[in-house]
């Protein structure tokens, strides 16, 4: 018995069936593809997922108004105020800060000739320093211009691209629903992200200057961010509760009513930037398993019903000097042919399928060491599929194996 | 001897669990150099004697030595040696392998050997040639004739240096011209020292053999001898 001469019987097979060989490649090729492209998206939508939990901050834990807050857009009743904030800094004794953000989408907005629509935040300075969103170029704006409701904001990237086309926009005049402010900073770089958009096409201003200069009728908050003390996820659980409790009776709540409003911890928001759910992740491996499980129920079928028509080829070379064991592994090297053929054809189609849905929507690329084992065993297990059937034949006495027809 | 088996005896169980007796005792020596035919009528246990002979199936009671050797005790890996080396098959329907040309199933048999030897392709086209087949070596068994494709049998039984032919029914697949065609084949064999033993239901074919045996149900009925130059 040696693997070298049964792989060229297997071989000198192969090469008479090629049509059989690719059939029985591509279920197994299936399962592969399917497989390794799922984890591979999903590795780089949670790198992503990552990417965006960490830009908002691993410790900042934000607080929307209404009950049922979809992601990146306010809830129905604005409801969130200036005493909400007070009561949340005077009462959770968990927090390192708290800020209240007033955000008003699609502003219309120009400089020059140019002009856009983007989201406009009301913030005080320490906001930027809780968001890890302050100014890479220039200045945020600072206490005075805060008390003072200067007209003065900072830019993000995306902003400053279109409105200041090769021009440095730090000092220029820039006019926000036509009132002229002066852009005093250019926002660092925060990408897109699933749940919030383009966060680079934003403009910050003072919370008073919003208030006083831009939108006198609409003095409530849209959102309160929190920054924990302790961000384990204890921490932030407790942080959590005892922020209901405040809001709750902040808003009179009664026991038994739902909360007014949405507190979301780091990993929900990391959860909601993920953009593949865990559910169509499961189900598409799910679906390479039962690729993987045919492949290999079709291997071992196939392998059984070749050994039965082959009964007298078997008997031939056994005849010729070939042990029930050599029959064996022939057997499983002419399916490990086969599935080999099919886990190449499945990387392949694999990696080149994520491959091209990570440039379409900008993912990582990128594997985990671990995923190298999937093809490994499905190749390993549908080739070892058909020696179960190929057993009884090959203990067959020579003679037996040969009373079965000719080759 | 080169192969001797006594009171070797094989009993069958059919579907029903019956049991069918296909040897019933039989004793046999074979000298080096022999040309062995032998006959019987259908059911009476020639192909069950020449499986036991070439180590294709074990008898239940009886001995079998191959030079001396006890090889009816032997291991299964020891025996599938043997075959390879020492013993080359003919059989009635060829047992080619069709998705193989004429060279690689002559060939065929290197791929058990143990020993590492070189075949050479020289040395294909020079048995081809001795069996009448020059210039096949690159067809397909379905591109031949019943003849040639026994006669590639027959290479394949002799290209590892096999000293020992068995044959069962070679020619009963066969018309007569064809079958005189094989039988030359064989009787050049064993001018040339090997032993040949085969079966065969023709008188005319048994009638070459320098030995002929009888079987009846299981027994050797009769075993005639003739001078090896009477016939060839
Ligand atoms: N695997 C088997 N199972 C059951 N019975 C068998 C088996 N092989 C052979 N027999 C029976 O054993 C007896 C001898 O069979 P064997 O094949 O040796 O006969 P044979 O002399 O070669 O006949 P033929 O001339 O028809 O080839 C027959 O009665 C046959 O039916
Ligand atoms: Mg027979």
């Amino acid at each position: 018995m040696s693997l070298g001469r049964n792989l060229k019987a297997a071989f000198q097979v192969v090469r008479a069936l090629p049509v059989r060989t690719l059939l029985l490649a591509l279920p197994v090729a299936a399962s592969v593809a399917l497989a390794l492209a799922t984890l591979a998206i999903d590795h780089g939508l949670s790198v992503k997922a990552q990417e965006a939990a960490s830009s908002f901050g691993t410790d900042v834990i934000s607080i929307r108004s209404g009950s049922k807050v979809i992601a990146g857009k306010s809830g129905a009743v604005a409801n969130l105020t200036e005493e909400d904030v007070n009561a949340l800094r005077s009462g959770v004794r968990g927090a390192k800060a708290v800020e209240g953000t007033r955000i008003e989408n699609n502003v219309p907005t120009s400089a020059g000739a140019q002009s856009g629509k983007y989201t406009l935040f009301g913030v005080r300075p320490p906001w930027a320093k809780v968001r890890q969103f302050g100014a890479e170029r220039g200045q945020f704006f600072d206490g005075d211009e805060l008390d003072s409701a200067a007209r003065v904001c900072v830019i993000g990237q995306t902003v400053a691209r279109e409105l200041y086309p090769n021009q440095d926009p730090i000092g220029q005049e820039i006019v926000i629903n036509q009132v002229p402010f002066k852009v005093k900073g250019v926002l660092v770089s925060k990408g897109a992200s699933p749940a919030e958009g383009d966060r680079d096409a934003r403009i910050v201003i003072p919370l008073t200057t919003f208030f006083e200069k831009l939108y006198r009728t609409r003095l409530h908050l849209d959102q309160i961010v929190v920054q924990a003390k302790d961000a384990t996820p204890e921490g932030l659980a407790k942080l959590d509760e005892q922020i209901a409790t405040v809001l709750r009776q902040q808003h009179r709540i009664g026991a038994g009513q739902p909360d007014d409003f949405t507190v979301r911890l780091p990993e929900r928001i990391a959860e909601e930037s993920r953009g593949l759910s865990k559910d169509i992740f499961y189900l598409l491996l799910g679906l390479a398993l039962v690729c993987g499980v045919v492949a290999i129920l079709v291997l071992g079928v196939v392998t059984g019903q070749a050994v039965r028509s082959r009964r007298g080829e078997i008997g031939i070379r056994r005849a010729l000097g070939a042990t029930s064991d050599d029959i064996l592994l022939q057997l499983w090297a002419e399916s490990m042919v086969s599935s080999l053929l099919g886990g190449l054809i499945g990387i392949g189609l694999g990696i080149a399928g994520a491959w091209a849905i990570a440039q379409a929507r900008q993912l990582a690329f990128g594997f985990d060491v671990l995923v190298i084992l999937v093809p490994l065993i499905v190749v390993v297990l549908a080739s070892l599929a058909g020696l179960f059937p190929a057993r009884t034949a090959a203990a067959l006495a020579p003679a037996e194996a040969l009373r079965g027809k000719a080759a | 001897m080169l192969l001797e088996v006594t009171d070797v005896k094989k009993t069958y169980r059919d579907r029903q669990g019956q049991a069918v007796p296909a040897l019933q005792g039989v004793s046999l020596g074979v000298a080096k150099g022999e040309f062995v035919a032998i006959s019987g009528g259908s059911g009476c246990g020639k192909t069950t004697l020449m499986n036991v002979l070439g180590c294709l199936d074990s008898a239940d009671a009886g001995s079998y030595r191959f030079e001396a050797e006890d090889v009816g005790s032997w291991p299964e890996r020891k025996r599938a040696e043997l075959r390879n080396r020492r013993i080359g098959f003919v059989f009635q329907s060829f047992h080619l392998l069709p998705f193989l040309t004429v060279r690689e199933n002559i060939e065929l048999p290197f791929l058990y050997s143990h020993q590492a030897e070189r075949r050479s392709a020289a040395k294909i086209d020079e048995l081809l040639a001795s069996v009448g087949l020059e210039g096949m070596a690159g067809r397909y068994p379905t591109e031949l004739s019943g003849g040639q494709q026994q006669r590639v049998a027959i290479a394949r039984a002799l290209v590892m240096g096999a000293d020992l032919i068995l044959a069962d029914e070679p020619t009963g697949n066969l018309d007569a011209a064809m079958a005189q065609g094989v039988l030359d084949v064989f009787a050049e064999l064993v001018r040339q020292g090997k032993t040949v033993v085969l079966v065969t239901h023709d008188p005319a074919i048994a009638a070459r053999a320098y030995r002929r045996i009888q079987m009846e149900k299981g027994r050797i009925v009769s075993d005639i001898k003739e001078r090896k130059e009477a016939l060839v």
